[in-house]
């Protein structure tokens, strides 16, 4: 068994789908979006990952035991997203990435998103915070710039987004990173908005995320936990140095 | 097993230090104003936020007990890194969240080069 596995339900035609991910990390940008588009999509789950590496936790919803780290699909097959409700332990972002990528190359998965927070110091003064991009090539970036998606030209990215546009460039498989202004170390629902919208517009899902707006107090405290999980994570991922300067000039 | 009970929540909070100052952040949900936020500087370095939502939150079935739990205030008491002067201590409440600066009492001492 490798460190990671994808266990599949069965029951879904998948048509090289787009495979949106929204793990844990700055903001929380990625859950609350990947929660968004479960409930707003009405996406079922597909499957889930197991691994020795992850806490020993189950969750329960209704009375129902889940897997904390879930894959949902679309009834029609063209979209997968990856959600948790636990933060990954460091020890386990490369291997989950190394099995997410070999799971898309086998499924033919056509373009891998990434949502998540970048960390802002002044986001206390942002109304509407904005989204930028990073690609993993240049066809990745240019498909970022036609949609109007302000790309990141220097600096570094860290945690399993970086991961993943690693592994997915190995792979030519098409990724890209959508990243809102975010706060570091609170669930930022506003964030998660700015990125949903941009992510709406470039796959045509018409999402309406007033709720996300209009629920952001209910939000920010249903996630307070997995938040302090997550930052605790986080230090170990090496995310501070997102907020550096690369050391090459030119 | 069930029962229920009332409690504080103890909101997140982010403790940066810079070489004159102590800015304290608090993201408080459900928190309409200043005028339902509470700062106060304790002995022992330490500071004190309470503030009240401005409606109560219910989590039903909570935990395995299957207990229900009502807040409708936050909490926390912050071990402050370093001793500050609370004359200069400033608050503002934006967007939900907290943000206190304390000035660090000065303890630096000029020494005359001879």
């Amino acid at each position: 068994m490798s460190e990671v596995s994808i266990v599949e339900r069965g029951g879904f035609e998948l048509r090289s789908p787009v495979l949106i991910e929204g793990l844990p990390d700055v903001g929380l940008v990625g859950v609350i979006s990947s929660a968004f588009l479960v409930d707003q999509l009405k996406l079922k789950i597909y499957g889930h990952l197991e691994s020795e590496l992850l806490p020993p936790v189950m969750v329960l919803h209704g009375a129902e035991l889940m897997h904390p780290v879930r894959l949902y699909a679309s009834d029609d097959g063209s979209l997968v997203v990856l959600t948790s409700e636990i933060a990954l332990p460091p020890s386990m972002l490369a291997p989950t990435a190394y099995s997410l990528v070999d799971w898309a190359v086998r499924n033919r998965v056509s373009r891998v998103f990434s949502l998540n927070g970048y960390p802002v110091p002044n986001r206390l003064e942002i109304e509407k915070p904005a989204v930028y991009g990073v690609g993993n090539g240049g066809s990745a970036v240019e498909y970022l710039r036609k949609h109007g998606v302000e790309v990141i030209e220097e600096g570094f990215v860290a945690g399993f987004y970086a991961m993943l546009l690693r592994e997915t460039a190995k792979y030519r498989i098409e990724g890209v990173a959508l990243l809102g202004q975010s706060f570091p170390r609170y669930p930022d629902p506003g964030a998660a908005a700015s990125v949903l919208e941009k992510l709406s517009a470039m796959l045509g899902l018409n999402l309406d995320v007033r709720p996300l707006l209009e629920k952001a107090d209910e939000i920010k405290l249903s996630m307070r936990d997995l938040m302090k999980q997550t930052e605790e994570s986080m230090s170990g991922s090496h995310k501070a140095l997102e907020e550096y300067l690369p050391a090459m000039y030119r | 097993m069930s029962g229920s009970g009332q409690g504080y929540l103890e909101p997140l909070v982010e403790v940066k230090e810079t070489g004159k100052e102590i800015v304290i952040y608090a993201d408080l949900p459900f928190v309409d104003g200043p005028e339902n936020i509470s700062v106060e500087l304790l002995e022992d370095d330490e500071l004190e936020i309470t503030a009240t939502m401005r409606k109560s939150i219910r989590w039903d079935r909570w935990g395995a007990h299957q207990r229900s739990m009502t807040f409708s205030q936050y909490k926390t008491r912050i071990r402050l890194p370093a001793e500050v002067d609370a004359e200069g201590a400033k608050a503002t409440f934006k967007n939900g969240i907290l943000t206190v600066v304390l000035p660090k009492r000065a303890s630096k001492v000029r020494v005359n080069v001879e």
